[in-house]
């Protein structure tokens, strides 16, 4: 049973349709990553998720949650860009933010130091928010999303903005908070989306174009690639008409010295191959490198969102 | 409620913490002061200023107490009102355009309480801050010029605060409802003013009016107490009050706080 279904939600602004009818389900005890380029709409969804935006027409259906039932106590949410009561220190910040969401005085202080030594602040805890730095302010906010201990926690870009070393412990602070929350971030980083989550819902001009787990996007959209490189550009710029009615069906890109021939599938591979040897042979080309890969997911991605 | 006065002990901190508490009595204060002391030196003042004739013999007549009141009345009217707003405008305003009502508002806060503690605590902050700045000039209007009746400021006083309260509601609507502090403080200031002059220019016709309350703050200390006829005013405004707070909360609740 998933723990949030999305179907046919759609956000217009006048004419121009910002989400165009995304479905979607998200499953609980699992991190999900919402990927796509700069304005494919993936801030407006998570904005509509949270309940700050509504939905021109959709619905979001919560497990467990009636209908019409407001959906802001189940969920955390930490927006792309945080903004705080920078009179406040961080600590006064989270028991003020626990003390709203109904918890009592000591219960809001016990949590708040305990997710202030979660994210890593606990030295920082007592200074006002103004003086904190970017990577602090953004482990503040992963804390406060997650004071009334929501069952999903709704993160929105939690590393674009970030230095590497700032970058970096963030994501290993998510990788130990989904131990315990179900979290959905969108990233336009694909590698920041490897590295945490399971599932992934690739997004294009509002629209779902890719949803799965990781594994088995992976799985059943890698092909082979055959790598080619050789010592200098000429030598390839002679070789490549040659290989250009060689790679037949196969795509074929060229970049400096190096050739990839994205294959179809394992059967074309197992045909392109010995051929491929022949002639290289034939022509004793000044070969430097020759490699069997597979497609990344950078290259579906890409194929993704430029299609 | 709990969360109610969670959210209001927070604006009473923030309010305390950069310092409104402290200035915001202090220019009424100043206000309430000035009027009296600048009266009682007049002669002074103009005799130092110079440019008069050898010989000259300036001679003012004295004004009661219940005069220089008035004339304080005026003050707090006008360049009170003008602390007030440049304090308030941004009290949602600010907040939305920070982002920071956004954060706060996803957690299951509602929007009627976020808007209410905002304004009680501005309303308290301006009650008391007229509260004192009377105060400061019944003592020194007592001290320098003449007596003041204890009713003369008790009504003066109360109904004072009570078309000061007005305006503070109206700066907190158009916070709630507009992004520019620029355009909140001329529009309420807009407002305060065509109230004024439509009432007064009406005579008694718009006895209830809200605008209004100014004037009859001013009659307290003509006649040394409460004026007659003035009920139907103050509930009419506490009535705009309520309405406005609806309002505001109404057109918050119907604001995207994001994009």
């Amino acid at each position: 049973m998933p723990l949030v279904v999305v179907d046919q939600l759609i956000k217009s602004y006048g004419a121009t349709q910002a989400v165009r009818g995304i479905s979607f389900a998200i499953e609980a005890g699992r991190c999900t990553a919402l990927l796509g380029p700069n304005g494919a709409g993936k801030t407006t969804t998570l904005n509509m998720l949270s309940g700050l935006l509504k939905p021109t027409s959709g619905e979001i259906r919560f497990d467990g949650v009636a209908k019409g039932e407001d959906l802001r106590a189940y969920i955390g949410y930490l927006p792309q860009y945080t903004n705080y009561y920078n009179w406040m220190s961080g600590r006064e910040f989270l028991i003020y933010v626990g003390r709203l969401t109904g918890m009592d005085k000591r219960s809001a202080v016990r949590r708040a130091d305990e997710l202030l030594e979660l994210v890593g602040i606990e030295e920082a805890k007592n200074r006002r928010i103004g003086g904190y730095s970017g990577g602090m302010k953004q482990r503040l906010g992963l804390a406060q999303a997650m004071m009334h201990r929501p069952r999903l926690l709704i993160l929105d870009e939690p590393v674009s903005a970030l230095d590497p070393i700032g970058r970096r412990e963030v994501l290993e602070l998510m990788k130990r908070i989904k131990q315990e929350t179900t979290i959905l971030f969108s990233t336009h980083v694909l590698p920041d989306a490897e590295e945490v989550c399971d599932d992934v819902l690739i997004i294009r001009r509002g629209e779902i174009v890719i949803a799965g787990s990781l594994d088995d996007i992976r799985k059943s959209n890698q092909r082979p690639v055959i790598e080619l490189e050789l010592e200098d550009a000429a030598a390839l710029a002679d070789l490549l008409p040659a290989l250009r009615e060689l790679a037949g069906t196969a795509s074929l890109e060229q970049a400096g010295s190096v050739v990839r021939f994205m294959m179809k599938d394992a059967d074309e591979l197992q045909r392109v191959r010995p051929k491929l040897m022949d002639r290289l042979a034939a022509r004793q080309a000044p070969l430097r490198r020759l490699e069997i890969a597979k497609t990344s997911l950078e290259d579906l991605f890409m194929e993704a969102v430029q299609r | 409620m709990k969360q109610w006065l969670v959210l209001f002990h927070k604006e009473l901190v923030e309010s305390w913490r950069n310092y409104k508490w402290i200035w915001i009595p202090l220019a009424f204060v100043m206000l309430g002061i000035m009027q009296p002391v600048s009266t009682y030196f007049l002669p002074e003042i103009l005799e130092m200023a110079g440019g008069l004739p050898e010989g000259a013999v300036i001679q003012l007549p004295t004004p009661t107490g219940g005069q220089v009141m008035m004339e304080t009345l005026g003050n707090f009217h006008t360049l009170g009102l003008l602390i007030l707003v440049l304090a308030f405008m941004g009290s949602i305003a600010a907040e939305r355009v920070s982002g920071v009502a956004g954060m706060v508002l996803v957690k299951k806060v509602s929007y009627s309480s976020y808007v209410t503690a905002k304004w009680a605590s501005a309303v308290l902050l301006t009650v008391v801050a007229s509260v004192i700045g009377m105060m400061g000039a019944w003592y020194y209007t007592e001290e320098l010029i003449g007596p003041v009746s204890g009713a003369a400021i008790a009504s003066g006083c109360l109904l004072m605060c009570l078309w000061l309260m007005f305006l503070v509601t109206v700066t907190i609507v158009c916070s709630a409802v507009m992004r520019s502090s620029g355009a909140i403080a001329f529009v309420t200031i807009l407002i305060a003013a065509a109230l004024t002059l439509i009432s007064s220019m009406s005579g008694t016709k718009l006895h209830w009016s809200p605008g209004k309350l100014a004037d009859y703050a001013g009659a307290a200390f003509a006649q040394g107490g409460m004026p007659e006829g003035i009920g139907g005013a103050v509930i009419c405004t506490m009535i705009c009050i309520a309405l406005l707070l609806i309002a505001a909360v109404t057109l918050f609740r119907r604001k995207e706080l994001v994009g």
